[in-house]
């Protein structure tokens, strides 16, 4: 986290905060509940559906990273697998999606689990 | 056969890749396009695994049921067949890369970073897929300082905006 | 592509100008004329937008200064029937009409008493004081519109819009520390605003090379430029402006420091050394260089600059390349 004094000297632009921030929590809300809806059709029980849950978020944010952060963030000389040109936080991008999106697989799991099974 | 089809926008992505840089406005409408047809797409084949899925449990229930009268020995309910579970793996995956296709473009955070792009790009930079202007890109926030909307000369603009005409008829007569 | 007539249209060209007033019938037909507060309305026609009053506004100002009278009227009716006689925005925008079809002093005249008069009753009515402010400046009587900005700015001191015209006033009246005084409250209030630093360096370097200027004092303004122009750089990256003025302030200094010794200062006013000032100018003329070949070919991602300040910098190279050159 930068400091008080860093911030003054090169600062943060809030709104694209907020834009980033915005676009990224559409997203991994978006496919938690597509994922929902396979691990239903797929049948999965329990641990194997968390299982299924956490692997295939973790490809949405590889994925993300690939096709709309690091065409700009490489040219401009980040590291790989650095967000910080468009986010705060790593953790936020990589495992912000799990916290996003959790009601929302539940939600689509059990429903698509009773139509296929019963 | 569904290899096939898979591997088409694939393809169909690479060579959209390739052309980016040189015609970014077509590429960008397009873009929009190629998100929402793969969405589609891969939406289809989910919803035929679904219902293949759905099927599948619907025959073993009856099979299990005429098996049970006839022989009376109880066949335990196999799993889903593989070609579903790759149908609905495979066209997860398709929604999910159609999905990010979809996202809107990033801004930087950098306060210098974003500053210089609106300067260097202009308007061009904050464009949707569509290739649309957002509708909350003002340019430099801070050009309203140096052109101050509400001291505005009206008389002196009026004066300028008549010679200009004047001028530019002037050029065309010659 | 849409209309922008969502921002302000005073620092557009002559030609988007006139491309902006042309939309105005176009816009005029395509919104309703008659507001009215019934819900069956809202039903039929929508919300109310709020960007719309802005572009009503907006559309007030191009039409004026392309001589659309008819249309300003219009756009102000509707102005009217939404918000009413009274409000402050739409009064000054009332007095700005005025002010544009007044024909000679005397109907000026007429309109700074208006102005005044609705000050008399209300003095807290902030937009039709800064008309006054601006008609006076128009009339030529800077001094009066330099203190009744002053009187303005007592008044709500967080103005930063104020601020930059009261510099701009005193600019023109030749008052270089006092016009820098205002800018810098600018900066105060907008501590970012990369445009403002640059500003402020354009500032200094003018009061800096004004006639008559002391040699301390021309080194104290010349050292500050340097410093406002490159945290213009600092805050926004390829700016322009920011190294054309880093360019021609450090080029300045590098020449005078051929000619006379540099005299020790006091330490905050400082001017930075000769491998410093040296190594600015490079950077400076490399980024300008990369600036104008790219916007040369039009590159993508290359396409924001105006062609004026493009052709300034390019200028500026060639300056500078035929100096080496002799």
């Amino acid at each position: 986290m930068p400091s008080e004094q860093e911030l003054q000297i090169s600062p943060i632009v809030q709104e694209s905060l907020v834009h980033n921030s915005r676009t990224l929590y559409n997203l991994q809300s978006l496919t938690a509940s597509l994922f929902g809806v396979s691990a239903g059709i797929l049948g999965l029980e329990s641990y194997s559906g968390f299982v299924f849950y956490v692997a295939l978020s973790l490809v949405t944010a590889v994925l993300f990273y690939a096709l709309r952060v690091a065409p700009t963030s490489l040219a401009s000389g980040k590291p790989p697998l650095d967000t910080s040109r468009y986010f705060r936080g790593a953790y936020d991008f990589w495992a912000g999606g799990l916290m996003n999106g959790f009601a929302g697989f539940v939600l689509t799991w059990t429903l698509f689990y009773g139509l296929v099974t019963a | 056969m569904v290899i096939c089809i898979l591997a088409s926008p694939i393809i169909v992505i690479r060579s959209f890749g390739a052309s980016r840089p040189q015609a970014q406005e077509a590429s960008n409408t397009a873009m929009t396009l190629l998100s929402k047809t793969i969405t589609a797409f891969g939406s289809l084949l989910l919803a035929h695994a679904c219902y293949s899925a759905r099927e599948h449990t619907a025959l073993q229930s009856i099979r299990a049921a005429t098996a049970a009268t006839l022989t009376s020995s109880s066949t335990a309910a196999t799993s889903l067949p593989v070609d579903i579970i790759i149908e609905t793996i495979i066209s997860t995956f398709i929604i999910l890369l159609g999905l990010v296709l979809g996202t809107r473009p990033l801004r930087p955070l950098e306060w210098r970073v974003w500053a210089g792009k609106i300067e260097r790009e202009g308007e061009e930079g904050f464009t949707d897929n569509a290739g649309a202007v957002d509708k909350d890109y003002m340019g430099n926030p801070f050009s309203v300082l140096e052109s101050r909307p509400n001291f505005v000369d009206i008389r002196k603009q009026r004066k300028e905006f008549a010679e200009w005409v004047q001028k530019g008829d002037g050029k065309q007569g010659q | 592509m849409a209309p922008p007539i969502l921002h302000s249209p005073v620092q557009l060209s002559p030609a988007a100008a006139l491309a902006l007033s042309q939309q105005a019938p176009a816009f005029l037909r395509s919104s309703s004329s008659t507001v009215s507060s019934s819900p069956l309305s809202t039903l039929l026609s929508g919300p109310e937008k709020s960007e719309q009053w802005l572009q009503y506004e907006n559309l007030i100002v191009s039409c004026l200064r392309t001589g659309d009278d008819q249309a300003a009227h219009q756009c102000l009716r509707r102005l009217v029937a939404r918000f009413g006689d009274d409000n402050e925005r739409v009064q000054a925008l009332r007095g700005l009409v005025k002010e544009a079809e007044a024909q000679g002093n005397g109907a000026l005249e007429e309109v700074l008493k208006e102005y005044n008069q609705i000050l008399d009753e209300n003095d807290t009515n902030i937009p039709i004081a800064k008309r006054r402010i601006a008609l006076l400046r128009s009339m030529g009587r800077l001094s009066d519109a330099a203190s009744a900005l002053v009187q303005l700015l007592d008044f709500s001191p967080t103005d930063a819009e104020a601020w930059s015209e009261l510099s701009d006033i005193y600019l023109s009246q030749g008052l270089y520390p006092q016009a820098i005084y205002a800018i810098e409250e600018v900066l105060v209030l907008a501590p970012n605003a990369w445009n403002i630093h640059a500003r402020l360096g354009e500032l200094q370097y003018m009061a800096a090379t004004a006639p008559g200027v002391a040699n301390g004092l021309y080194q104290k303004y010349m050292a500050e430029a340097v410093k406002r122009f490159a945290r213009s750089v600092e805050l926004c990256d390829d700016y322009l402006r920011g190294y054309y003025g880093l360019k021609l302030v450090s080029k300045r200094l590098l020449n005078d420091g051929a000619k006379a010794t540099r005299q020790t200062d006091d330490s905050e006013f400082a001017l930075p050394g000769t491998s410093t000032l040296e190594r600015l100018n490079e950077l400076a003329t490399a980024r300008l260089s990369e600036i104008v070949r790219h916007s040369a070919a039009s590159d993508r991602g290359w396409r924001g600059y105006s062609e004026a300040e493009v052709a300034a910098a390019r200028a500026l190279l060639a300056d500078d390349a035929s100096a080496i050159e002799r």
